[in-house]
């Protein structure tokens, strides 16, 4: 082994080039699994982290448990951080508006001094005021200011508490509090409809106690929490069966809200599972582990190990043809077939050990770079994405680097073994003609010869004398080919989609929440009246909006939308009938939104007869516009109309849709009673109208604000279940949003979200800025990926193209013996170099456009819409065109080598 | 037809230098056979490249149907080669991707020219390559492939024919019917032809006979007279 090793070192040396060549593949590919691993990584890495920065750190949340019982398990070995969370017993109920829920809504008293490490779900921040310093005061949580209309700080407010935990109403106790500060929480997590208030507990109402935790790294959290528990509480060591554990501790999912009374919630030992989180940590109970994100990567690398493999095996099947004769006079000299093989696999081994470690590095270096960079796009997506370098990530690129290299090395090994002696010595160098191929090629007859002259018909003869090594150089090429298409056009699918949003010229849109519709509109008049002429917000336009849902009618929806529904949509792999399609289009109900108008608003319409037209709107006629359905047929984008209303009809809106806040499911009530007929047809949707890129398509009616006021005050239930926004639109000046949003910004408070009054700023802008950050971060990942598999495939079209030229030597000597000239044996080669790239080319293109379209096809729904919805042309030119150039490109050193070469040297050497 | 004079051509420099030839003169008659012979790395094969146009001499001057070679360009020396020689190598050199009859027509097609109909029916007849016509190199056997080279070498009538060693790849009996065909064809033409062998039987069909040695050229007088009487 020790002489062979030393051979395998010699020859290595001697075949400096093709060495070089080979380690550079090999670690191009370790850095690519490097890469890919430590990606992989970050990205869980990333989305731990947002998960724990948006719904907090903890793993477990124990609920049911007194105080003692909540200490002893923060205090167990096998507990890392946990907060308790103590309350009283003694909720306050809560009176107002809650259309929404059957239920009453209820106050959580929190015990201010039990506020932990913020390791809670939504950690609380102090909107305004102080927190609660005696047991007199409280800090209220923003989303429970509904009930308290017109509070200010410092004000009291009066709570009716009663035990929850006593059977029946028991007796309400009345408390008054000053409230000294506003938090903002997001309770969602409680079970039912309940807000944490801040105040101090004496501590006998500390009766009601929750645990948030962390366990310590173990291989099984979930075992570990129940061995924590069981030593909480003693029923749970005593039960005997995983049937009577669940029933002392109910598992919960977070996501899902529980119909129970809150106090069963409370009272009850329930464990609640941080379940994103935990995914993540490899710890779901549920089964339901990154798997997504897995198999995403493991088709990557999937891909990345084909690629290598093929370009490594090819690579030391050049080196073992070319040592043919060295390989024969061992095995003549006594060498035993294993001894040869393992001459080869010693070779690959070699190699593996430079290149490896080089390409770790390579692979660590690369992606700090690439992740620095993705970061300072400063998207929010990504906000945690930073390279986490870990052993794991490293010992897999390099457990996968070698696999891939092994196996590449293996058949060219075996074939090596089994040449026999005689074979390898008679060889007399002459890049011949192989059996199989001979027969096709002489029917190569003169097509070539007539197109291309005597060079291009040499050349053509020339490709096609070895199948197999036609088929690799080809095939790098239609590898790499299709990698780019595929590359590009995914990036291509996925900037059209992210950056659809650019039709839209609104760039920030302000929104009131009204209780009838004029509500508030005065604050925004004034923020456009402050707005002046600024020429920075050159186009703004006002007006209010309420939506209602256009319910299951046949005869409104369009034949094409029914059509479109059909072409995209299918129940269990059947077609869908019209019945079906129209019922799928009612399922995704479709709104009707209602735009108030006023006349400044007409008249920004920019239409004739606006006089006439507004005249007509007073008498309650409307302005219809369509916001077009998305249609992929043609593979093209195509808008379809979306029902098939037209000027001179009337349509009859009856209905105001609400959804269930805890089951989800709609609740119709009957909407106002107007008849909206048609009066006119924008073509166009006018700039300012939101969603214009809705898949679904929607539909738009302008009526006159004046004329629907009477509507909503005849009918108060109604108006009150009706949200109307009024909304201010502003289009910014190319160049000058930012400096627009910095005057707008002042205007907006959000510490009521969704309560009225309060000015809501949507900024279309930034995230028209986000979505091209997400696309560059996507191309980003994406090209980088094929850039790198790309490399490594021009890497072995160099390979075989040099070997194919260099094998030649002797013969292209003796074509010049015969009087072909220089020019003309160049030009033969370089002629050869084109046809393998227009070959490559032409089947890269076809193999990646078809490839295209199945993985368009295959991850639409999923990630999207993703259908191929055009031929991408230009891609598939460039992608022909580069595929070419890296054939030609390949072709020029050795070329140049060997037309350095004396004839009679080349003649002289086979003698 | 050849006129060579003080023809030097030393490979490598200084020390290292290989003397191949160190002021070879030969003149060779048109229509003339002229056999070539000395031991290995005598120089013969140098002198035969150098006449053929594929190496260029050190020093000294070539001519060839009055022209002279030393000062052809690049160019002019392939079309020299592709149009006024017909070079038979050793080892056959064909080219593997073409056919008998394409590696036949090879001169001609690289000057855009299809082979005279008749002369090539004649060349496959006279050779015994009629049944081989479609052929791969690789389908054929050692003497095709050496007749295949031969009519290679005189399908564009080539007023010079080279031969080196054209039958020392051959047994015997290919060895004897190989030379028979090319020493006819060649008279038939009228052609010059100038061979390279070790055989001394082979030579011995030679109108004259030149023996290669440390680089200088020689008639051998002897032998030829002694074979003549």
């Amino acid at each position: 082994m020790n002489s062979l090793s030393q051979l395998s070192r010699r020859y290595l040396k001697k075949q400096w080039k093709r060495t070089l060549f080979t380690s550079l593949g090999i670690v191009m590919a370790t850095a690519l699994f490097t890469g890919l691993a430590l990606l992989f990584t970050s990205f869980i890495n990333m989305y731990i982290e947002t998960e724990s920065e948006e719904t907090g750190r903890w793993h477990y949340h124990v609920s049911g448990l007194t105080m003692d019982q909540a200490r002893q398990l923060q205090a167990n070995i096998r507990i890392d951080e946990s907060e308790l969370i103590a309350s009283s017993s003694q909720m306050a109920k809560l009176d107002g508006r809650s259309s929404l829920h059957d239920e009453p809504s209820w106050l959580l008293l929190r015990d201010v001094n039990e506020m932990g490490s913020g390791l809670t779900p939504y950690p609380m921040t102090l909107l305004e005021g102080r927190m609660p310093e005696n047991t007199s005061e409280i800090a209220l949580n923003v989303a429970s200011l509904t009930f308290f209309p017109d509070l200010k700080l410092n004000q009291t407010v009066e709570l009716a508490l009663q035990d929850v935990q006593s059977t029946e109403t028991g007796s309400i106790q009345t408390k008054t509090y000053t409230v000294t500060g506003i938090t903002e929480w997001t309770d969602t997590y409680l079970p039912g409809p309940v807000f944490y208030a801040l105040t101090v507990l004496d501590e006998a109402d500390k009766n009601l106690a929750e645990v948030y935790l962390t366990v310590k790294a173990s291989t099984d959290f979930e075992t570990s929490l129940i061995a924590a528990l069981s030593d909480v509480i003693p029923a749970l060591s005593e039960a005997q069966s995983d049937s009577d554990r669940d029933s002392l501790i109910q598992g919960m999912k977070y996501t899902a809200f529980e119909k129970d009374s809150v106090w069963a919630n409370l009272s009850t030992i329930r464990v609640g599972t941080h379940d994103p989180l935990l995914r993540f940590l490899g710890q779901s109970s549920y089964g339901e582990t990154n798997q997504g994100l897995i198999r995403f990567f493991a088709l990557l690398a999937g891909i990345i190990m084909v690629s290598v493999i093929f370009v490594i095996r090819n690579s030391f099947a050049m080196s073992v043809s070319e040592r043919t004769t060295e390989y024969g006079l061992l095995r003549v000299v006594g060498g035993s077939p294993s001894q040869i093989r393992r001459l080869v696999l010693q070779d690959a081994v070699q190699m593996a050990l430079i290149g490896i470690p080089m390409g770790l590095l390579a692979g660590v270096v690369a992606m700090k770079i690439t992740l620095g960079y993705v970061s300072g796009l400063g998207l929010p997506e990504v906000m945690h994405l930073k390279l986490i370098v870990s052993s794991w990530p490293l010992i897999v690129a390099a457990v996968l680097s070698l696999l891939s290299i092994m196996l590449a090395a293996l058949s060219p090994a075996l074939k090596a073994g089994k040449l026999s002696p005689m074979e390898a010595v008679r060889r007399t160098g002459v890049y011949t003609v192989r059996g199989k191929s001979s027969r096709k090629l002489v029917k190569h007859k003169q097509t070539y010869r007539k197109l291309l002259g005597i060079t291009g018909f040499l050349a053509g003869r020339s490709i096609h004398r070895d199948r197999r090594r036609f088929r690799i150089t080809t095939l790098s090429i239609i590898v790499s080919a299709v990698l780019f298409l595929a590359a590009g056009g995914i990036s291509f699918q996925f900037s059209k989609q992210l950056l659809h949003y650019s039709t839209e010229k609104t760039d920030f849109r302000l929104t009131v929440a009204a209780e009838r519709p004029g509500f508030a509109s005065e604050d925004l008049a004034l923020i456009d009246q402050l707005l002046g002429d600024e020429e920075m917000a050159s186009q703004r336009v006002q007006y209010g909006q309420f939506a209602q849902p256009l319910l299951h009618d046949p005869s409104v929806f369009s034949t094409q939308l029914i059509e479109f529904m059909k072409k995209t949509s299918t129940i269990n792999g059947q077609p869908l009938t019209d019945e079906q399609a129209l019922d799928m289009i009612a399922d995704q109900t479709m709104h009707v939104q209602i735009l108030l108008a006023d006349r400044p608003f007409l008249d920004s319409l920019g239409l004739p007869d606006v006089d006439e037209l507004w005249a007509q709107m007073q008498k309650g006629k409307v302005i219809l516009s369509q916001t077009n359905a998305l249609s992929a047929s043609n593979l093209s984008f195509q808008t379809i109309p979306f029902t098939r209303l037209t000027k001179g009809d009337t349509i009859h809106l009856d209905h105001i849709r609400e959804y269930d806040q805890q089951t989800g499911s709609p609740i119709d009530r009957p909407g106002l009673p107007v008849e909206y007929g048609i009066a006119e047809e924008l073509t166009q949707p006018p700039w300012f109208l939101e969603g214009f890129f809705s898949g679904g398509g929607s539909i738009v009616l302008i009526a006159d604000r004046q004329y629907l006021m009477p509507f909503f005050d005849d009918h108060p239930e109604i108006s009150q279940a009706t949200i109307v926004e009024e909304k201010l639109a502003v289009d910014a000046a190319e160049g000058s949003e930012p400096a627009v949003y910095k005057l707008l910004e002042p205007f907006t408070h959000e510490r009521n979200p969704g309560v009225s009054g309060s000015i809501r700023i949507s900024n279309y802008y930034e995230e028209m800025q986000n979505a091209r950050g997400v696309v560059q971060m996507l191309n980003i990942f994406v090209f980088g990926f094929a850039a790198v598999i790309v490399l490594i495939c021009i890497m072995n079209i160099l390979n075989t193209i040099t070997t194919n030229v260099l094998l030649r030597r002797r013969e292209l000597a003796m074509l010049q013996a015969v009087g072909m000239s220089r020019t003309q044996v160049r030009r033969m080669l370089l002629m050869e170099c084109t046809l393998y790239g227009v070959n490559g080319a032409v089947w890269g293109s076809v193999i990646g456009t078809v490839l295209l379209f199945l993985l368009g096809r295959s991850i639409e729904g999923t990630l999207g819409n993703m259908t191929l919805q055009a031929m991408p042309w230009l891609l598939i030119l460039c992608t022909l065109a580069g595929a070419l150039l890296i054939a030609i490109l390949a072709g020029i050193w050795p070329i140049r080598r060997v037309m350095k070469d004396e004839i009679v040297e080349a003649i002289r050497a086979q003698e | 037809m050849i006129d060579i004079r003080n023809l030097v051509k030393t490979y490598g420099k200084t020390d290292a230098a290989v003397h191949a030839l160190r002021g070879v003169d030969l003149q060779v008659a048109s229509g003339e056979f002229v056999a070539i012979i000395g031991p290995s790395g005598s120089g013969k094969s140098t002198l035969l490249h150098l006449i053929g146009g594929v190496d260029r001499p050190t020093s000294g001057s070539i001519v060839v149907e009055d022209q002279e070679l030393t000062q052809l360009s690049e160019k002019q020396l392939s079309l020299y080669r592709r149009r006024r020689i017909g070079f038979v190598f050793q080892y056959y050199n064909l080219v593997p991707v073409l056919t008998v009859e394409e590696n036949i027509a090879l001169p001609l097609m690289l000057d855009g020219l299809e082979p005279d109909k008749i002369w090539f029916e004649e060349l496959l007849t006279r050779l015994n390559l009629q049944d081989k016509r479609t052929s791969l190199p690789n389908q054929l056997s050692g003497g095709q492939q050496q007749r295949t080279a031969m009519a290679r070498a005189l399908i564009h009538r080539p007023a010079l024919v080279l031969a080196d060693e054209p039958t020392g790849n051959l047994d015997s009996q290919n060895g004897r019917e190989i030379m028979a065909l090319l020493r006819d064809t060649v008279r038939r033409v009228g052609q010059t032809l100038l061979l390279i062998t070790h055989d001394a039987n082979i030579a011995a069909q030679a109108d004259r006979i030149m023996v290669i040695e440390d680089g200088r050229i020689r008639p051998m007088q002897l032998a030829s007279n002694l074979v003549r009487t």
